[in-house]
């Protein structure tokens, strides 16, 4: 019963979002709070969220599926699910930002090698299409195909997260401030934010693996390190960015997960917390993100004596298709997987 | 053939006849410069001054807004002038995160510059060139410079602070204006190659 409630509220929430989204089509970014000093807003983040999380899964995925680990194979059936979800609504946050949604296919034929862009674009589908395969019940455990499958899958992943962190590069390079460690911080929040989506498909489905709360706690060290040496860095240098309430709400979490692994390893709350925790820890860290690079003029000190501190405050209408794709996953992957048994395929 | 402006600093009178011009000769929708002027001030009370900084696209030889444009819509021609094709842009606004010089603006609304009323004929002239959800900079007036004119903002600027030929040229008044007064584009250090020089003549 609670399971259909949720599916019939996070439908709901989709229509709504698809609502604004029509709207949007009809009145162009107006509907958004967006501006020409800051330019790339909460769909980006959205997009930069939901595809990290999907690229966190998809290297659980593969990973299990290169070492042949059977025993999370039903978490990996369901992962893949979820994570073509994420993408499919990452790819709709992307859409909803463009001036030009229709005009989007235009980056295959553009061909333009140097853009993060493009590269994005691509491997976005090709985890996409590989997402599908596996989906198609074409990848088992063992064998050539697998490696191969994996392999790929790992590449993809990892290199459109990475990509991530070229987008603002030119920002960076006209003297935005960027932390240190920002390729091991994105990296680590993927991977950190996929595998607590992972927790909660295991804590949700029943599918219970000892080892996924180890893992938690190593993926919480690997995050929380990249923001804490940012931190120190901030110290030491005027104007380095770091968000505290993340350093604060990561160092939270970490004291959460090793409560768990020393006092109460049966325990099934604290890790379903800690992972609702990291999830908001990833947004906020992508939000953080966008602000960093587009909360100050671009044109340096003394000409934009006189501009305005660019501020952004998202409207509701993009806070309503933000959480509907978040929304959407859920219902999304629910009806991958019905699909997916009732063909048989798993 | 290069096309270059040079712009010299010290005629510059910030009056910004320069934008109006812009804005006149393209019919940009309101809010939409493609030649803005910054003003700031240095010293302190009681030498104190204002100065100004005019600023537009540089049609960089090196841009960092080409390179980011995922469909191939940004483009730089022969003689250095860089375009947008806007047919293929899909307003990703990457070239607008890019660009070091705020040059380029999305149109994120067309809007008249009498809200409420009826758009002048000039507006509804102009303004079928524009198209929502894409991006927008200065191209150097090119149809001007097809008839054999100079840029707008060349030719209104009171102070004559605006210069513009090819750099290619030795010869040139812009040439020489560069060699002479030590010509130096804004923000040399990021590397992208500008077009546009500024001196202090």
């Amino acid at each position: 019963m609670l399971y259909w409630i949720l599916i019939a509220v996070t439908v709901l929430l989709s229509m709504i979002a698809g609502l604004v989204f029509l709207k949007q089509l009809r009145r162009g970014l107006t509907t958004t709070a967006l501006h020409d000093s800051f330019n790339w807003g909460l769909y980006i983040q959205g997009f930069f969220y939901l595809s990290a999380l999907a690229g966190g899964i998809l290297v659980f995925v593969s990973a299990a599926t290169l070492f042949k680990i059977e025993a999370v194979r039903p978490l990996v059936e369901i992962g893949a699910a979820v994570s073509l979800s994420c993408l499919i609504c990452a790819a709709g946050l992307l859409g909803a930002d463009l001036g030009k949604p229709f005009r989007g296919l235009k980056i295959v034929t553009g061909k333009n090698l140097a853009s993060p862009l493009t590269w994005d674009f691509f491997m976005l589908s090709l985890c996409g299409i590989l997402n599908l395969i596996f989906l198609a019940g074409l990848i088992h455990n063992g064998g050539l195909l697998a490696t191969v499958w994996s392999i790929l899958c790992l590449i993809a992943a990892l290199a459109y997260v990475m990509i991530h962190t070229l987008f603002f590069l030119s920002r960076v390079g006209a003297g935005f401030r960027s932390q240190p460690f920002l390729g091991l911080d994105t990296l680590a929040q993927s991977l950190w934010g996929g595998m607590a989506l992972v927790t909660l498909i295991s804590l949700t489905t029943g599918v219970r693996e000892s080892s996924l709360a180890g893992i938690l706690l190593i993926l919480t060290i690997l995050a929380l390190i990249p923001i804490a040496g940012s931190y120190i860095a901030s110290l030491t240098s005027s104007g380095s960015e770091v968000d505290i309430k993340v350093l604060i709400l990561d160092t939270f979490i970490l004291l959460i997960l090793m409560a768990t692994t020393v006092l109460s390893p049966q325990n099934a709350f604290l890790p379903a917390l800690a992972s609702i925790l990291i999830l908001v820890a990833v947004f906020l860290e992508k939000s953080h993100l966008m602000k960093q690079y587009q909360m100050s003029p671009t044109v340096p000190f003394p000409y934009s004596q006189f501009d305005e501190k660019p501020t952004y405050k998202p409207t509701a209408a993009e806070w309503m298709l933000v959480l509907g794709s978040l929304a959407a996953c859920v219902w999304l992957s629910s009806g991958i997987i019905y699909l997916k048994t009732l063909v048989g395929g798993g | 053939m290069r096309y270059a402006m040079v712009i010299d600093l010290s005629r510059c009178v910030g009056c910004s006849t320069c934008t109006v011009a812009c804005r006149a000769e393209h019919g940009t929708p309101a809010g939409v410069s493609y030649n803005k002027v910054k003003k700031y001030e240095v010293g302190r009370y009681p030498t104190a001054k204002m100065k100004f900084l005019p600023i537009l696209c540089m049609h960089c030889q090196d841009p960092a807004c080409l390179k980011v444009c995922p469909t191939g819509a940004t483009y730089r021609r022969e003689d250095g002038i860089v375009l947008i094709d806007h047919d293929k842009c899909i307003g990703c606004r990457a070239c607008v995160v890019a660009c070091p010089y705020e040059s380029r603006q999305f149109l994120w609304d067309i809007r008249n510059y009498y809200p409420g009323h009826v758009p002048t004929p000039y507006e509804v002239l102009k303004q079928k060139d524009f198209e929502r959800g894409t991006v927008v900079k200065c191209d150097f007036c090119l149809q001007r410079l097809e008839e054999g004119q100079l840029p707008a903002c060349v030719v209104a600027c009171p102070a004559q602070a605006r210069y513009f030929g090819d750099l290619d040229d030795p010869e040139s008044e812009v040439s020489r204006l560069v060699a002479d007064y030590r010509g130096t584009p804004f923000r040399e250090e990021l590397g992208t190659q500008p077009s546009v020089y500024y001196v202090k003549g």
